[in-house]
């Protein structure tokens, strides 16, 4: 079982949740969904390391006019990149259940 | 798309970041950034959008985006330079480039003739189609494997009876097809006909009879070359391409088919011709014989094929009961085990049971070679790994320079992984001209016939470049990552002769070179001692002179003696009773007055002739000379086995009865055969020295009542005329059957022939890997006593002595060649034993002698070292302090 720090576990979960996420859009989408904003030498961190574990794959692809005619990395979750987010949430949802008079 | 500068973020910044950030990430995050920088522009303008930009790239300064300062530089690797660079060293380094090229290019021939060989064995019989479903069908009786089912009524069978077992076996509905054959020269016919055919008339010793041709061919699907085997083949004859040839010259395809041919006392015609067998088969057969009924014989050899099927036990049961089906009686036998469903593909590698097709060669042996090959490989690398370091410690300098100019590691990685490919390469065409050149004396020495065309076939040629690449690339790895972890200003310091890490690896590969040396050595030692012992060792009956052949009928055997003997050179003959035998079917037996049921004897008949040419002696052989028709003598094996059950003197014995398979009901409704016992002989080695003595009921006539064979006991002082004149007269009695004549020493040497066989070879190849090893050993000790100059010219300045300065360089080889020998000694010991284990009579292998050994293998590696060391010792300490 590998070590997800919070952010990278926010950010696969986004990566899991967006359709052909890359850098600046899993910025944008994680400011949008937490309220916090995040700078987007910390997003590609994260998907660096996130990609080095073996959680999510990455191709270039998708020039658009907005980038300049640049390429982006499009990231997409790995087989056992699902299995660690499912995985996580099995153990959240074992101690969940343990709280008392909680549901 | 760039064009619209209003709209793209500050240049400089945009500069700063493509220097400092690594090439292959800069687009998506200059892409992103630019992403960023839009959007806030259109929303706050573009002095917001310019201060974002630049926190944003700024953030983008850490290590991890940043390019790899050694990466800065173009260093392009270039292979052309790597060749001249690898030529070059060659042509510097002869010595070791020689040993390095010679050694290869013998491992890998080794390895190559291994693999075929390896190849060969484990292919036997795969020609037969879906042969993982064909199996033969044995017989387990006593404590024995039959390959072979008997007839019901043995040699009284009819055609019906015969095909009996086919038809029921053939009623099981996963059974496809069912065959059953024999071949003459098999153990359960053992005849050899003349055959005519197109005016020639020529010995055949291997003529296949079967009562089901259609089946076997679909079983083995022979190629026919020519005919062909549709409508009635009642005495037809398949015959192989080179029978074809033999009789019928090179116009057999329009000759051979529909002409008759005469098979012993059999008319034949030709149906079809058919391609050779393959050599690697368990049967060969020069042609088939379809017949209505297996002739001259007791039983024949039984094959089927099956449809899929998951429990081989179950339908073993289910084969025995349709055996059962036709013979009630061996159902009632206490000693019928059933039958067996033997896999075809596992014959020819081991199978030993009795009457056994051909002797199968015992899968160790094959092993033993592929291992022995292994062996090599590892001595070959070895060398390369020890030499390689020895001399790159000459090549800091150029590591060096090409670090500097922007190698990475990876770099010079590859340059030393090339070179070490390269050499595997270059010592590949002398590998194939090392394999071209000795695979006819390969074939000779194994008795195999390995043909050139298969080993340089394109696919075995491709995989044996693949090895090369592979080999190549195993021996590079040490030495290059070892070059290319070295920090770059230790590359530049200190003079030329610098040590190399892998003091250690090197002392554990020269270790571990010389612990295979020593087993391997210590195992070819032991063979040939083994085989040494089996030659002289006294087998209890004289073996000189003894010529043997077979001759059937009394009649022809007497006449045939009473010509013999007026010859003064013909000193005994007589019939029956010949040693130097594989094991064959036991007996179940009890001494009167005891219970207790054996099954461990065999019968030996013979007449006194056979008795006095073999030397056999008992004080009862006289009452034979006084009349007496017949005597019964037990071994002593078997006299002390009954003294151990009965507790009594043998002495007992005489006078009372041996009672030979005392189950069996007579018509009287006494059990067994009663035979009276008349007295003993000593034990003698009835079988090969690869089984124990067992109980032997020997069984002496005066005049026998039955012949097949002849022993003729002839002078040795006039071997050769004597051996003629024996064959003229066989040919006035015989005229069906060739005349073939072993003499007895020869056939106790063919019991030990596939040992034999191993011996030679392994002893080629320790020869073989010791030359390698010890050149190495020699090149790696020049090397290094180059590379300690100026330590011993500094040790002799302050006044050591040549021979504490040879102590010195050896100590390090001499520890290792120590060490190693103390491990070897018990695994070759262990290895020895084992193999030695298949006999019952061996040498006793001891430390001493492999200690001696030892010592011997460390005599010889000091002079390697020391040879090379002498030198630097004597040369005078100017001439390599003054080099700087």
């Amino acid at each position: 079982m590998q070590n997800l720090g919070n952010l990278e576990e926010t950010i696969l979960l986004l990566v899991m949740i967006m359709e052909k996420p890359y850098g600046y859009a899993l910025a944008e989408e994680y400011q949008r969904q937490t309220g916090q904003s995040i700078s987007i030498s910390a997003v590609h961190t994260v998907l660096m390391r996130l990609e080095k574990k073996g959680l999510i794959s990455s191709k270039m692809a998708g020039a658009t006019e907005d980038r300049g005619g640049r390429r982006k990395r499009i990231c997409e979750p790995t087989p056992s990149g699902r299995e660690v987010i499912m995985s996580i949430r099995a153990n959240r949802m074992k101690l969940w259940n343990q709280i008392p008079g909680i549901e | 798309m760039r064009g619209d500068t209003r709209h793209s973020p500050p240049g400089w910044l945009n500069r700063l970041l493509l220097w400092f950030c690594d090439d292959a990430l800069v687009e998506e995050i200059e892409g992103d950034l630019h992403e960023e920088y839009l959007a806030i522009y259109r929303q706050q303008g573009r002095a917001r959008a310019n201060r974002r930009y630049f926190i944003s790239v700024l953030k983008f300064l850490k290590p991890r985006f940043m390019q790899k300062l050694s990466n800065t530089q173009d260093y392009v690797p270039r292979f052309g330079n790597y060749l001249k660079v690898s030529l070059r060293n060659f042509g510097k380094y002869k010595l070791v480039s020689a040993i390095n090229l010679v050694g290869f290019a013998i491992g890998l021939a080794v390895i190559m003739i291994a693999g075929e060989y390896l190849y060969y064995q484990l292919s036997a019989d795969r020609f037969i189609p879906n042969s993982e479903r064909v199996y033969r069908i044995t017989r387990g009786y006593r404590s024995q494997v039959y390959a072979n089912l008997g007839f019901s009524d043995y040699y009284q069978s009819t055609r019906a009876s015969q095909l009996a077992n086919v038809r029921a076996f053939g009623q099981i509905p996963e059974v496809e097809a069912v065959t059953q054959f024999t071949i003459s020269n098999s153990a359960i016919m053992g005849r050899e006909f003349f055959v005519e055919g197109n005016g020639k008339r020529l010995p055949e010793e291997a003529v296949l009879y079967t009562n089901t041709p259609e089946s076997f061919q679909e079983i083995f699907d022979w190629p026919i070359l020519s005919g062909s085997l549709s409508g009635e083949l009642g005495n037809g004859l398949i015959i192989t391409r080179e029978t074809a040839l033999k009789y019928f010259g090179d116009a057999w395809p329009t000759m051979a088919v529909s002409a008759p041919m005469r098979v012993g006392e059999g008319e034949f015609l030709v149906k079809a011709v058919m391609e050779d067998i393959p050599e690697n088969a368990h049967l060969s057969f020069s042609m088939a014989a379809l017949v209505d009924s297996i002739p001259y014989t007791w039983g024949a050899y039984t094959y089927a094929r099956f449809r899929p099927f998951d429990n081989l036990k179950a339908m073993e049961q289910k084969i025995t009961e349709a055996s059962y089906l036709v013979d009630p009686d061996a159902e009632e036998d206490a000693n019928e085990k059933g039958l067996y469903l033997q896999p075809v593909r596992d014959i020819h590698l081991g199978s030993n049971h009795l009457y056994e097709l051909e002797s199968n060669i015992d899968p160790l042996y094959v092993y033993l070679f592929a291992v022995i090959g292994l062996i090599m490989l590892v001595i070959t690398a070895t060398n390369y790994i020890n030499l390689t370091v020895a001399i790159y410690a000459n090549r800091l300098k150029e590591i060096g320079v090409r670090k500097v100019i922007g190698a990475r590691k990876k770099d010079i990685r590859s340059q030393f992984l090339f070179e070490s490919v390269f050499i595997t390469f270059m010592s590949l065409p002398i590998a194939l001209l090392l394999v071209y050149l000795a695979l006819p004396a390969f074939n000779n020495m194994m008795g195999l016939t390995l043909s050139q065309a298969v080993v340089f076939s394109p696919l075995h040629l491709g995989l044996v470049s693949l090895l090369a690449l592979l080999i190549g690339f195993m021996c590079g790895i040490y030495p290059a990552g070892l070059l290319a972890a070295r920090p770059l200003l230790s590359l530049f310091r200190g003079g030329q002769a610098q040590k190399l890490g892998g003091v250690n690896l090197r002392k554990a590969l020269i270790g571990f070179q010389f612990l295979l040396l020593m087993v391997l050595s210590g195992f070819a030692f032991y063979v040939n001692q083994q085989l040494q012992f089996v030659q002289d060792k006294e087998l209890g009956f004289e073996k000189e002179g003894i010529l043997s052949f077979g001759l059937r009928g009394v009649e022809k055997f007497n006449l045939v003696k009473a010509e013999l003997l007026k010859n003064p050179n013909v000193l005994e003959v007589g019939t029956g009773g010949l040693p130097g035998n594989n094991p064959f079917n036991t007996v179940n037996y009890r001494f009167e007055g005891i219970d207790e049921v054996f099954d461990d004897g065999n019968l030996v008949y013979m007449d006194l002739g056979s008795a006095r040419a073999l030397g056999l002696e008992s004080p009862v052989f006289a009452a034979l000379e006084q009349g007496k028709e017949r005597v019964l003598v037990l071994n002593e094996t078997a006299a002390r086995k009954y003294e151990q059950v009965s507790g009594r003197s043998r002495l007992d014995l005489v006078g009372k009865n041996l009672i030979e398979a005392p189950q069996a009901e007579q018509e009287d409704g006494s059990f067994g055969y009663p035979e009276p016992i008349d007295g003993f002989i000593p034990d003698y080695h009835f079988f090969s020295l690869r089984e124990d003595y067992n109980p032997l009921f020997v069984y002496v006539y005066r005049d026998i009542q039955w012949a097949f064979d002849m022993n003729v006991k002839i002078n040795t002082a006039a071997l050769y005329e004597t051996v003629d004149f024996v064959e003229d007269i066989y040919y006035q009695f015989e005229k069906e059957q060739p005349f073939r004549a072993t003499f007895l020493e020869d056939r106790l040497r063919a019991l030990y022939g596939s040992e034999n066989r191993v011996s030679e070879l392994v002893a080629a190849l320790s020869y073989l890997s010791v030359f390698l090893a010890f050149a190495g050993l020699v090149g790696l000790t020049y090397y290094m006593a180059r590379l300690r100059q100026r330590e011993v010219a500094i040790r002799k300045v302050l006044g050591a002595r040549i021979g504490s300065l040879l102590g010195l360089m050896s100590r390090e080889f001499l520890v290792m060649a120590l060490l190693a020998s103390v491990v070897a000694i018990p695994v070759s010991l262990l290895a020895i034993n084992y193999w030695l284990d298949g006999f019952a009579f061996h040498v006793n292998p001891s430390v001493f002698s492999l200690s001696i050994l030892a010592i011997a293998a460390i005599g010889l590696m000091l002079l390697g070292v020391l040879s090379q060391s002498y030198n630097t010792a004597r040369s005078n300490p100017v001439n390599a302090l003054k080099q700087e």
